[in-house]
């Protein structure tokens, strides 16, 4: 016997350690997978070199490194490429590119490599200097055997050959290709230019010292047939607005080529519509330094939309073009600062975009080097070369691996990692503002169709959604549940109430993916052919009830006496259908006279006045202020009114009572939707908004229908375990069943109906299926009942098997799992708490 | 327990003369209860004088708190209860067609044996009954609570913390508190289910006490195990055996001068 219990204890006592630790072991796993979402990034000089033969005083007309950061190269302005190995900083290779026409201005550097030269006889050539890379057998290149495990990197041949860790050989070089002169139309030196590329069509801007800019399309075209190249050429000139201070200095040209951005030393910004190269015109001009200082430099982010600007005074800005309602200019669109990066200090001298993110690296006048992720605006790196003299270039590495800067003749190296550079609480659950948004805001969209698009990964719709669905499903489900209770534990026949609490505890057996199907796919079309049927319902089958109530008082004493066992519930059963039919009567009628016929264009804002649904919104309103009112004022007066009046009389009294209520909550919710139609407010965009087949109206029902079975048992057991000598004590003071019910049994249950919600609240917040399947998985933030949302949980469900191990998106989705743990414990700690409050007090009683 | 029953069950009650001239405000009239198939109470006939406390004595089981729940029909709720039989209060019918038990029930103030005050304020409780009348007057409200709480003999004890919750008095004073709530209705007749079995000694008295203060003003039906109590709270006594009244009359007289054996064995302490 002792062993027995011995061993029982010991059972007991591990399981629940278990669970408990299995409960800590998923908590600490989730934390584990997320927290390096908000580690920082990481850099350590590599080295930091002599490159005198590299070596400018002025920011050169291009830097580079390659993939694999074996090599760097500069062109300088007397158009020597020199390429050098970054290890030790030796000179791999010089060339010089252009002699005449003297090389003038060259644009950014592609990721691919192209660039655009400008000559000082008004000429343009495209090009493309790039790295390219071999991979070779040690054994046929016999020649190569020089390099061993010892010595893994020789110069061969103007080629760096270099002994991988799988024991290949890779031989990295520079290539330049550059195709012919092309005029466009400008004869003093070509001070600036940009290029962009888009299919077969290439858009060139120039600009010359005289300040003329001209826009060209290259057309390349090959007969099939003779594999013959036509280049078509047309250049047209883009009319600046005249400026005293003399001609712009930079040049860029947006992604697709259909803006043109120019700038001034001192800030000022002319942005040229070129959609139509033929007739550009000049959209809008604002300054960039806000008057103060000089603007330095400038550059674009990856996909051209983003400019990044540094000034004299050492700011970095980010601007991109929005298009707000009220925008001014021509082409609706305004270009607006959005990012703040590095407040003032020393003058930004030079900025590099990764090719891979939104990652862009600023250097400053005192050698120093920031490197920032623009959207979330963390700083990522802080660091400076040795010596503090003026960064003159720096690129970011092709892999994001390393940062490379140059400061006169030195040249220095860093390895860096950035870990989901994108990610900061801030950027999680804050509003951002993302390239293209009119302002910052909430927004998850993980994936995108195109190689620059940016993830977007906002916390709050989906807590939004998972927060909607909730509540429409606790709205729904949560009086449906306490009300049954109340019914079957003080109202039912001790014998049916067995049968009825087992079969409600069986529906919580339906699965809820089977739940979710019949909501996606029987429920929502249906509702959809049914709109307005459905929302008269919430109206009709109360108002059925209350009227078979009045009726029902109006029988006879006796007949009333007599009819007061079964014959009542099944009157009060035949309420439902009756309450359904007028529904289907009512609605109909409702949405032709206030909703022009038609409920879904209606929402959809396409026809009618917003009276019908300001009406639907203040019906409830009222009726609550009328009931509210009547029970206050009304009712004492009407006491004592009728206290002398006989049974009938009452009931017939009571009767005209309802009808007249009825007639004025209508009334007056029909004045008031009138009044503020009126004045011009519309429900429609806040409450209501265009009809979506799978909505909160559809999940509110059929959530509300998965958590009323939990939410009854538990509020049923509250209610039963109240002791029954204070149900005694109240019906022998003359009260009846229901005045008992309310005054004594539910204040007495009230926190185990609490914990009851609570419990169901848990279940809401974690739902999947049915959210899934019922709910079109919108990550959108709109209060509209009409409209759809995407869960927390039906976010994981859906996206977790395409993210990628380890990568952003996959530590989002945890924390999207921690977000919904942490929830689902604090509600059910909190429902537990209470419990814990009830069960001693009922102790007491 | 029966061997010492010394005579064979009466069929009629043995009712003491001068008990019929007494004007009932309770007029229970042949009334037999079936719980099922189980008879409870057999042909109980007794008339409860106005403005007397009469007291039910019996041993455990013999049908007291049937028949005390019989009056206000609370039995009712008990399921597969049958009746025969009528009873009146104050002429009216109690059972019979068209009867509000919710009304009746109103007219009848009950004190279980168990102090069982709601979980609620003080004034609450006390005003209970008017609440569910509807009333919202506070001035009502507040003066029927001091009338109550002053006729309970509570209203010293409590005036100051008239907001407190009911659950933290005393298990007499929430007894007492329980008979403030059943007389502030100003009920017609007050039924008392030994309203001093689960309090101590000092307790009692003061109950005891203040049953004595209510005789006059109310008339009172009191079950109660303690023949002391009996015999020194009430008026008038009934001894109950086996779901019959066996001997109705004075209390003196039945403690005193008892009709039969069977009485006397029970006042006496002889029997069960
Ligand atoms: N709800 C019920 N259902 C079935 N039988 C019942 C019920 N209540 C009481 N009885 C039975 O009726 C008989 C009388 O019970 P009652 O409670 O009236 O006795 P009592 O005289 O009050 O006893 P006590 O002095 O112990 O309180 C008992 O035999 C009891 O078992
Ligand atoms: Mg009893």
């Amino acid at each position: 016997m002792r062993l027995a219990e011995a061993v029982a204890r010991l059972c007991i006592s591990i399981g629940g350690a278990g669970t408990i630790a299995a409960v800590a072991l998923i908590f600490v796993f989730l934390v584990w997978v997320v927290v390096p979402l908000f580690g920082g990034a990481g850099h350590e000089l590599r080295n930091q070199k002599t490159v005198a033969s590299a070596a400018a005083s002025a920011p050169p007309f291009a830097f580079g490194v390659d993939e694999y950061r074996d090599l760097g190269f500069v062109l300088k302005h007397d158009g020597t490429l020199v390429t050098w190995r970054t290890d030790d900083g030796k000179v791999l290779d010089t060339r010089a590119l252009f002699t005449v026409p003297r090389l003038n201005s060259v644009s950014t550097r592609s990721p691919d490599g192209d660039l655009a030269f400008g000559f000082d006889d008004g000429s343009v050539r495209l090009g493309r200097i790039s790295f390219h890379a071999t991979y070779a057998d040690m054994t046929s290149r016999p020649e190569l055997a020089e390099v061993t495990a010892d010595r893994p990197v020789i110069v061969a041949g103007g080629q760096l050959a270099r002994r991988t860790q799988e024991g290949q050989l890779r031989l990295t070089g520079i290539a330049v290709s550059i195709d012919e002169p092309v005029q466009l139309g400008l004869t003093a030196p070509i001070t600036a230019l940009d290029v962009s590329s888009h299919r077969d069509t290439t858009k060139v801007v120039a600009l010359d010292a005289r300040g003329e800019i001209a826009a060209a399309r290259i057309e390349t075209r090959e007969n099939l047939m003779t594999g013959e190249v036509t280049v078509d050429i047309r250049s047209h000139s883009v009319p600046l607005r005249p400026r005293a201070t003399g001609p712009p200095t930079r040049l860029f040209l947006t992604g697709p080529g259909d803006v043109l951005l120019v700038t001034w030393d001192d800030g000022i910004l002319q942005r040229h519509d070129l959609r139509d190269v033929e007739a550009p015109r000049l959209a809008e001009e604002f300054d960039l330094v806000d008057g103060e200082g000089s603007l330095t430099a400038a550059a674009f982010l990856i996909g051209k939309t983003t400019l990044i600007t540094g000034d004299s005074r050492g700011r970095v800005r980010g601007w991109f073009g929005t298009k707000p309602a009220e925008a001014e200019t021509p082409d609706g669109i305004r270009f607006v600062r959005t990012h703040d990066l590095d407040a003032e200090g020393p003058a930004v001298t030079a900025l590099a975009s990764s090719s891979r993110s939104r990652v862009v690296s600023a250097g400053f006048a005192d050698g120093s080097v920031k490197t920032f992720h623009v959207t979330s605006h963390k700083l990522l790196i802080d660091t400076a070369v040795e010596g503090g003299e003026p960064i003159t270039a720096l690129v970011i590495a092709p892999k994001e691996d390393g940062l490379m800067a140059q400061a006169g003749a030195h040249v220095a190296a860093w390895n860096i990692t950035l870990e989901h550079p994108e990610a900061s609480l801030s950027a999680l659950f804050a509003p951002v503002w993302y390239e293209g948004y009119d302002q910052p805001r909430h927004v998850w969209q993980s994936t995108g169709g195109t190689d620059d698009f940016e993830p977007k990964l906002g916390f709050w719709p989906l807590i939004f959604g998972t927060l909607k669905a909730t509540f429409y499903s606790m709205l729904f489900g949560a009086p449906l549940a306490i009300l049954a209770a109340i019914f079957t534990s003080e109202f039912l026949h001790k014998r049916l109430k067995g049968p009825l609490k087992s079969i409600t505890e069986m529906m919580a057996s339906l699965p809820s993916v089977v739940l979710g199907f019949i909501a996606a796919i029987v429920i929502a079309p249906y509702v959809q052919g049914l709109v307005s049927t459905v929302l008269a319902l919430f109206f009709t089958v109360p108002c059925a009830f209350l009227l078979g109530a009045h009726l029902w008082q109006l029988l006879p004493q006796n007949a009333y006496v007599r009819l007061s066992g079964a014959p009542r519930f099944v009157a009060m059963g035949a309420c439902l259908p009756v309450g359904v039919l007028a529904a289907f009567a009512v609605g109909p009628f409702f949405e032709r006279t206030f909703f022009d016929g038609d409920i879904i264009a209606w929402l959809a804002g396409a026809q009618g006045d917003s009276v019908g649904g300001w009406l639907l919104l203040l019906i409830p309103v009222t009726a609550l202020l009328y009931v509210f009112a009547a029970s206050r004022f009304v009712g004492p007066w009407l006491r004592s009114m009728s206290a002398g009046w006989n049974r009938p009389q009452a009931a017939r009294f009571e009767f005209a009572r309802f009808g007249a209520s009825l007639v004025l909550v209508f009334a007056t919710a029909l004045g008031a939707a009138h009044v503020l139609d009126g004045v011009g407010f519309d429900p429609r965009g806040g409450v209501f908004d265009t009809y979506v087949q799978r909505n909160a109206l559809i999940v509110g029902f059929v959530m509300g229908f998965a958590i009323i079975p939990i939410v009854y048992t538990l509020a049923e057991d509250a209610l039963s375990s109240v002791p029954a000598h204070l149900r005694l004590a109240s019906l022998g003071a003359g009260a009846t069943l229901w005045q008992t019910a309310m005054r004594v049994v539910v204040p007495t249950a009230m926190s185990g109906l609490f914990s009851a919600v609570m419990i169901g609240l848990g279940r809401a917040v974690g739902e999947t299926m049915i959210v899934l399947m019922a709910t079109g998985n919108t990550p959108i933030m709109s209060w509209s009942v009409f409209d759809g949302f995407r869960t927390l949980s039906a976010n994981i469900a859906v996206e977790l098997p395409e993210a990628v191990r380890d990568s952003t998106h996959y530590r989002a989705l945890f924390l999207a799992a921690l977000c919904l743990f942490a929830l689902t414990f604090v509600l059910n700690t909190f429902a537990e708490l209470v419990r814990q409050r009830f069960r001693k007090r009922a102790y007491q009683l | 327990m029966t061997n010492t029953f010394r005579v064979q069950m009466p069929h009629k009650t043995e009712v003491h003369a001068g008990v019929l001239e007494e004007d009932p405000v309770l007029d229970i009239e042949g009334f037999q209860l079936w719980y099922g198939s189980k008879q409870a109470l057999f042909d109980v006939s007794m008339r409860i004088p106005r403005g007397k406390v009469t007291a039910l004595i019996g041993p455990s089981g013999c049908g007291k708190s049937t028949l005390l729940r019989s009056v206000n029909r609370l039995n009712d709720l008990v399921e597969s209860v049958r009746i025969e039989g009528n009873m009146l209060l104050n002429e009216d019918a109690i059972y019979g067609p068209g009867v509000d038990v919710i009304e009746l029930r109103k007219r009848i103030g009950m004190v279980f044996q168990k102090p069982n005050p709601f979980p609620m304020s003080i004034f609450e409780n006390v005003v209970y009954s008017l609440r569910i009348d509807g009333e919202r007057d506070r001035r009502v409200l507040a003066e029927s609570c001091e009338r109550s709480l002053r006729g309970a003999g509570l209203w010293d004890e409590v005036k100051s913390r008239l907001s407190e919750s009911a659950l933290q008095l005393s298990g007499g004073q929430q007894q007492r508190l329980c008979i403030a709530r059943a007389i502030a209705a100003e009920p017609e007749v007050l039924l008392l289910d030994e309203p001093c079995s689960a309090l101590d000694p000092i307790a009692t008295g003061r109950i005891e006490d203040l049953i004595e203060e209510l005789k006059g003003s109310y008339s009172i039906l009191m079950v109660t195990h303690n023949m002391q109590q009996a015999s020194r709270a009430s008026d008038f006594t009934a001894f109950m055996y086996l779901g019959r009244i066996v001997e109705f009359g004075r209390t003196n007289d039945m403690f005193m001068t008892p009709h039969l054996g069977q009485t006397e064995d029970y006042v006496t302490g002889r029997f069960g």
